[in-house]
């Protein structure tokens, strides 16, 4: 299975392939270091069967050209992969990036500033899994 | 000439005895003579038949002796009587045998049978039979003159006259008298009324003169005006009053008109409606329109059009409820431009509490205005600044803390004791600096315009926080309790800061025992008033205002660690929206935080005004 990872900084995509691997999760780890990327992987595997489907989507919002949220937007409305698990994380804490993730049918994971804390992403993950039925 | 009916009465009086006496003896004095020349023809009829029949009787020798001589002797008798104007005898065969005759010459009127008086004229003929044993022997006849009568007549008459105008001079008299008894106090009756009709004194009394009817009338009537007299001092008294108070109003106007031209401010009045009915010259001269564009409800003309609906509402509801006046809104100078002005109107109540009046200012704050918009502005891009900082140092500062503490993990050991102790310090300071930035963070979002700022369901979002919660809550094995929770205006994730930091407090600054929490709310004005109870610590009261500063912590050992930042969270937000937030507690007996939030929408304050009050 494919994890689409959006995310620019990359000691969080280390931290965050760190949670899967403590995890064991069965996941191939795509980051995309912008908004845009992260809309042409989604947009190349709808048009391309050969291409890496996402089956996860990883956000962060701030995301350089093209935020976290408008990169849900438009995948929400993109057809084919609408429907996929994603869980939106962030550094910020504020109810209204929580509400507007939930209002996009999406999970959050508030970036915390601790490691043990950062790696219990894996066990979020690994339950996403099991909802979407993939465990 | 005046009818009897307009005459006075007095005159009416006289005419009236007059006329009764007059009519009254001229009818019993006429009814007198005539009944005494009825009566007197009786008399001399009676008395002539007696004198008739001694003459007769007399007669009889001479009759019998056909003695003429003897019988004009006989006669002769009767010159004692004056008014017997002669006398005969007849025979029985109807021969005269004697005449008398008073003076001159007679004619014997002829004998009439058996015996008879007839009037004629001026004369009475009476004829007496002469009898001798009860035979007829012959007749006498008599003529007497009636004159008599006519001056019995005249006599009566002049003795009616002499009765009649001695009566009219007495009845005169006595119908002046009556006069002063029923005219008298008519007549000061009468002058009595005139004198009030003409002064208009109703200190005036008729005078009692009699105990009669018109004494009745008097005393009426003088109660009557006494009556009035009485009413017509309380009206007097009321109108003085009045007119004292009209002058005091008056006065009272002038002042109030002398002093709202002396203000600096454009002051005005308005009616209980609403409507301008006093606005001083300031107006005028600054709108350069007249008073009578103005008045009523003319400031709609001249107030910037985006302040109109919300000018219009707020003074509509002011006029309804009775609540005081206080906005702001742009007015139209002469030359067009818009200046700010605050306005202000307290209502003046009567005694019944009924409004009568709004007496009202507007001052000019078009300096402060802008200045404070300036403030408003650097404030918030102060603010931004900070929000925006804060945001972005979260990801440098989370990978320091993260990083330090991953080679502190997994390089412990290539470190010699003192880089272990630094590493240390670096990993405590970047998880401090992140829950700091983070909490820095939460602080000026509090101040920030939360645009949700509509009807929130504070039990939702009490649930949500209890979410965000909900493992420091599972590992505090705290129980949390509410009972059904209002509706507030407040921003949703503002009231989460709120009920997240209290609660998060009332997990951290727990005692042995596992925390109890209580959150409820009770109706308080306009407001809501929130509580948040716990069986923890509590707080010595000297630190009850303290705790709500920014950075203000209590506790600097790591059981309670903390940025001292929450409880000043809180305060922001709650300030915000015209609320409060106090806490009544004593050391060891667990604390209750409270805290007050609209009911209703209302503006939200700028948070320039707010931070330099907190």
């Amino acid at each position: 299975m494919n994890l689409l990872l959006a995310e620019d900084n990359l000691p969080d995509a280390l931290l965050v392939r760190e949670a899967i691997r403590m995890e064991d999760l069965p996941l191939d780890v795509f980051v995309a270091a912008d908004g845009e990327k992260a809309i042409e992987f989604i947009a190349r595997a709808e048009r391309d069967p050969d291409a890496p489907a996402p089956h996860l989507l990883l956000l962060d919002i701030n995301l350089p050209k093209l935020d976290g949220f408008e990169v849900l937007k438009r995948l929400r409305a993109s057809g084919k992969y609408e429907g996929i698990p994603v869980l939106v994380i962030s550094s910020s804490d504020s109810p209204s990036d929580r509400s507007q993730a939930a209002e996009l049918g999406a999970r959050y994971f508030r970036k915390p500033p601790s490691y043990d804390e950062f790696l219990k992403l894996g066990g979020v993950l690994k339950q996403m899994l099991k909802d979407a039925g993939a465990l | 000439m005046r009818s009897f009916r307009d005459r006075p009465i007095k005159q009416k009086l006289v005419i009236t005895t007059m006329l009764t006496v007059t009519v009254a003896l001229v009818v019993s004095g006429l009814s007198v003579v005539l009944l005494d020349s009825i009566l007197f023809r009786g008399y001399l009829q009676r008395d002539l038949s007696a004198t008739a029949k001694i003459i007769a009787d007399n007669s009889t020798a001479a009759l019998a002796f056909n003695d003429p001589n003897s019988a004009g002797e006989t006669l002769n008798a009767l010159r004692a009587r004056a008014h017997v104007v002669g006398a005969c005898i007849y025979r029985m065969n109807g021969t005269l045998l004697a005449r008398y005759s008073r003076q001159g010459a007679f004619e014997c009127p002829p004998p009439a049978a058996p015996e008879s008086a007839r009037f004629a004229g001026n004369d009475l003929t009476l004829s007496q039979p002469i009898l001798l044993d009860g035979r007829q022997v012959g007749t006498l006849t008599l003529l007497y003159d009636l004159s008599e009568i006519g001056e019995r007549t005249k006599l009566y008459s002049a003795t009616v006259l002499v009765v009649l105008l001695a009566s009219s001079l007495l009845a005169l008299l006595l119908s002046n008298k009556l006069r002063s008894v029923i005219a008298t106090p008519i007549s000061r009756l009468v002058n009595a009324t005139t004198s009030v009709s003409e002064t208009g004194d109703y200190g005036v009394r008729a005078e009692k003169l009699t105990g009669d009817e018109l004494g009745v009338l008097v005393d009426r009537f003088n109660a009557m005006l006494a009556g009035i007299q009485n009413r017509d001092n309380d009206l007097k008294q009321a109108l003085a009053d009045r007119e004292a108070a009209l002058g005091e109003v008056e006065k009272e106007r002038e002042r109030f008109a002398f002093m709202a031209e002396s203000m600096p401010q454009k002051i005005f009045t308005a009616g209980p409606a609403g409507e301008s009915v006093y606005l001083n010259k300031l107006w005028m001269d600054f709108t350069g329109l007249s008073f009578e564009q103005i008045r009523d409800w003319g400031w709609t003309q001249f107030i910037h059009p985006d302040d109109l609906e919300e000018g219009l509402r707020i003074w509509r509801h002011c006029v309804a409820t009775g609540e005081p006046l206080q906005m702001t809104a742009r007015f139209r100078r002469a030359d067009g431009v818009y200046r700010w002005h605050l306005n202000r109107a307290r209502p003046m109540r009567d005694a019944d509490g009924e409004i009568r009046l709004w007496i009202g200012s507007s001052t000019e704050i078009h300096e402060q205005k802008e200045t404070e918009e300036e403030l408003r502005r650097a404030n918030d891009d102060l603010q931004q600044f900070a929000y925006s900082a804060s945001h972005d140092l979260q990801e440098p500062i989370r990978n320091v803390a993260v990083y330090s503490e991953i080679i502190s993990k997994r390089y412990h050991s290539v470190l010699d004791p003192e880089g272990q102790q630094f590493l240390g310090f670096l990993k405590e300071g970047g998880r401090r600096l992140a829950t700091l930035v983070s909490d820095l963070l939460a602080y000026t979002r509090a101040g920030m315009d939360d645009v949700t700022a509509v009807p929130v369901n504070s039990e939702a979002v009490l649930k949500n926080s209890l979410a965000s919660l909900a493992e420091a809550i599972r590992e505090s094995g705290a129980q949390v309790t509410y009972q059904a929770l209002p509706e507030v205006h407040v921003g949703e994730s503002h009231l989460q800061q709120v009920f997240q930091n209290l609660i998060g407090n009332a997990l951290k600054y727990r005692n042995e025992a596992p925390p109890e929490i209580r959150v409820s709310a009770v109706p308080r004005g306009a407001f809501w008033c929130f509580s948040v109870q716990d069986n923890g610590i509590g707080i010595d009261s000297k630190y009850k205002e303290k705790i709500f500063g920014v950075f203000k912590r209590l506790h600097h050992d790591q059981k309670f660690s903390g940025t001292g930042i929450g409880l000043a969270i809180c305060q922001r937000v709650v300030a915000r929206y015209g609320g409060r937030i106090w806490v009544e507690s004593e050391p060891g007996k667990g604390a209750t935080f409270f805290f007050t939030l609209p009911q209703y929408a209302q503006r939200v304050r700028p948070a320039a005004v707010e931070s330099s009050a907190g």
